[in-house]
């Protein structure tokens, strides 16, 4: 069960690092673009921090002065 | 330092920082293994893979401590503070070792049997409600869990999209893991082991870490800061003296209910900035001005005096704030100006 | 670059000559302490007993076969062994052996790597058969009444050398899988019990019963009966006290 749920967690992680690392970090972070070798490094995080991620993500998107 | 993200950005002092660390690491388990317990008093010697995890999992630990120990070492002694300069590779190794460590757990106490071996380690002893014989295991994976989250989120970009302060919390989870650590050897390792030795070593490295902290802490509130004094007029507070900083050098100025300040002095002109870098909030108070830039002493970060902005190509901006003269006082207007505004700098007396 | 003289730059490289000196002062303790304490760590660890595999290589028994309380080959007298002797039968891994039960009390012969650590024998069964029209027969259980023995619960074939250590706590997550694989379960006695320092659990739970007792010092009370050289523990749970 447990196990389980720790796999579909990280699947969805996966999906949204992907994402994340295609579409969203070139807009909310000037730093990042491109800058492509760096970006496999996020994936570990990418993945364990996903609803954090996700989070800021809308966050920077919608109101970028915050 | 870069204005665009790098995997890592190597230099010489972290390819020296990094070799020394894996040298050591290195050199600590062939001695832990071929030498150590290759030559120890027994009869028949464990087999290799409970040593690996013995050596590995003692590693871990002291790199854990060592990694905990530099902030306060620094603290006491600023002239350290290269080994501050790569601490965060210093912890994605210890969690490199940590990693080895559980490895090697897992491919030996929970293979070779029907139940997939995480599965194993997760669920084949969870007797929580019995003393002695609680489980140790648990602890050790919460420990590894947070470290494998802080070695995830060790990349420049992290702080930026975390924002420093959530970092900052996020990071001082190594704490907790360092008191699972503990627990985890305490639970497991010291309840069968029947030499004193890694009891001892425990609670020294413990007491000794505290100790470490408590002295940096007394060094904090003592060292050479200042608090701002109400002045007479609004919104302006009475920050120090002219004299009390040095040419080209810094001075922290802690401010009631808000960040504390960091003011500079440059070829007869005084000016204020955030103390905490926007890279990793480092003190910037306790650095140089460095060709007419403030320099943080943590990695070198750069700002221009007059409006906190990191010389082109970089980006990082810091808050900027006003002053003033009256007579030989400073004073700071506490409100601090949006990242990156110009104020010109106050020039002093000749 | 015109940074000052004792101010370091990661960046720039260079490093003021006393900060130098004070880094590769605390370095080298640093680095000594954390040497000799790997040497002082390696050379203090805990003699896991005797007990491995038998480097002779596999060999080849016939006995009678008995199922309960676990797995054993009744081993008759030989040259080697003028009482008999008892061998416990393992699988592959953390599992217990693949037998037919139609086997329980016949003879068969069984080939395989020998695990041993004084008393404890343990055959790890690569080959298995029954001997049709072999007549054997098991050894007559003598009882030895009532005693209370202070030890520990540990899986018959990690306590038998397959891994070293095989005992503790910090095995004992390790213990109770290989005790869910249907190991046999045996009690290690703290001192010998009739020349043994190990008798064999009899449980039919495979000991998922004494699991919580795994690993600790534990005093049992129960019945013991031997079987040629094989001593059985009849333990009660009720009456487990943990020791330590």
């Amino acid at each position: 069960m447990l196990i389980q749920a720790v796999t579909a967690y990280a699947s969805f992680g996966a999906l949204v690092s992907a994402l994340f690392l295609l579409f969203g970090i070139d807009r909310i972070d000037p730093a990042a673009r491109g800058a492509y070798a760096f970006r496999p490094l996020l994936v570990p995080g990418l993945v364990l921090l996903w609803p954090l991620v996700m989070w800021r993500w809308l966050a920077l998107t919608f109101w970028p002065a915050r | 330092m870069s204005a665009r993200y790098e995997a890592v950005g190597w230099n010489r002092s972290k390819i020296v920082y990094d070799a020394v660390l894996i040298g050591v690491i290195l050199a600590y388990y062939y001695l832990f293994v071929a030498i150590g317990a290759a030559t120890a008093p027994i009869g028949t010697p464990p087999d290799g893979p409970s040593l690996a995890m013995q050596a590995s999992g003692s590693c871990a630990f002291l790199l854990l401590a060592s990694v905990l120990a530099i902030g306060p070492l620094v603290r006491l002694d600023p002239r350290l503070l290269p080994f501050l300069y790569n601490r965060r590779h210093f912890g994605v190794i210890t969690c490199a070792v940590a990693a080895g460590h559980a490895q090697q757990v897992l491919n030996w106490y929970f293979a070779f049997s029907p139940t997939p071996s995480l599965q194993a380690m997760l669920f084949t002893d969870t007797g929580f409600d019995h003393w002695p014989g609680l489980p140790f295991i648990p602890f050790g994976i919460a420990a590894f869990a947070i470290l494998v989250a802080l070695a995830a989120t060790s990349h420049d970009f992290w702080l930026r999209f975390l924002t420093p302060p959530v970092w900052k919390a996020l990071h001082m989870l190594i704490y907790l893991a360092f008191g699972l650590v503990v627990a985890h050897v305490a639970f497991g390792a010291l309840q069968s082991r029947s030499q004193p030795l890694l009891a001892v070593l425990v609670t020294a490295v413990s007491i000794g870490l505290c100790a470490l902290h408590l002295a940096a802490g007394r060094k904090a509130v003592l060292a050479d800061r200042v608090t701002a004094q109400p002045a007479d007029t609004t919104p302006w507070v009475v920050a120090t003296t002219i004299d009390a900083i040095g040419e080209n050098r810094g001075l922290v100025v802690n401010l009631p209910d808000a960040e504390a300040v960091a003011i500079f002095r440059h070829n007869g002109h005084l000016s204020a900035v955030s103390n905490l870098c926007a890279h990793q909030n480092g003190p910037l108070g306790e650095g140089r001005v460095v060709d007419g830039c403030i320099t943080c002493p943590w990695h070198g970060f750069q700002y221009q005096l007059a409006d906190g902005c990191a010389p082109a190509p970089f980006t990082e901006r810091l808050a900027t704030y006003r002053l003033r003269l009256d007579g030989c006082n400073v004073l700071l207007d506490p409100v601090p100006n949006p990242p990156g505004t110009y104020v010109a700098p106050t020039a002093l007396p000749t | 670059m015109s940074a000052p003289d004792d101010f370091f730059i990661g960046w720039a490289g260079r490093l003021p000559r006393d900060h130098l000196l004070a880094i590769l002062g605390r370095l080298a303790i640093g680095v000594v302490a954390m040497l000799t304490l790997g040497l002082m760590l390696g050379h203090g660890i805990d003699d896991p007993g005797p007990g491995g595999f038998d480097p002779s290589g596999d060999v080849t028994s016939r006995g009678v076969l008995t199922l309960q309380p676990s797995p054993i080959l009744w081993v008759p007298p030989d040259a080697t062994h003028p009482n008999g002797h008892s061998l416990l039968l393992s699988g592959d891994g953390k599992r217990g052996p693949t037998l037919d039960r139609a086997w329980d009390g016949q003879a068969i012969e069984a080939s395989g790597a020998i695990i041993r650590r004084g008393g404890l024998e343990m055959l790890l069964v690569d080959r298995i058969a029954p001997l049709p029209g072999t007549d054997l027969t098991r050894p007559v259980a003598v009882e030895l009444g009532r005693w209370r023995i202070e030890g520990e619960i540990c899986d018959g074939k990690c306590a038998a050398g397959a891994m070293r250590p095989g005992r503790g706590l910090a095995h004992r997550a390790c213990a109770i899988l290989c005790l869910n694989g249907e190991l046999p379960p045996v009690f290690v006695a703290t001192g010998p019990i009739n020349g043994q320092d190990f008798l064999l659990l009899a449980d039919d739970s495979h000991g998922a019963a004494w699991r919580d007792l795994v690993g600790l010092r534990v005093r049992l009370d129960g019945a013991v009966t031997r079987h040629g050289d094989m001593l059985i523990f009849h333990a009660e749970l009720s009456r487990a006290v943990v020791v330590r």
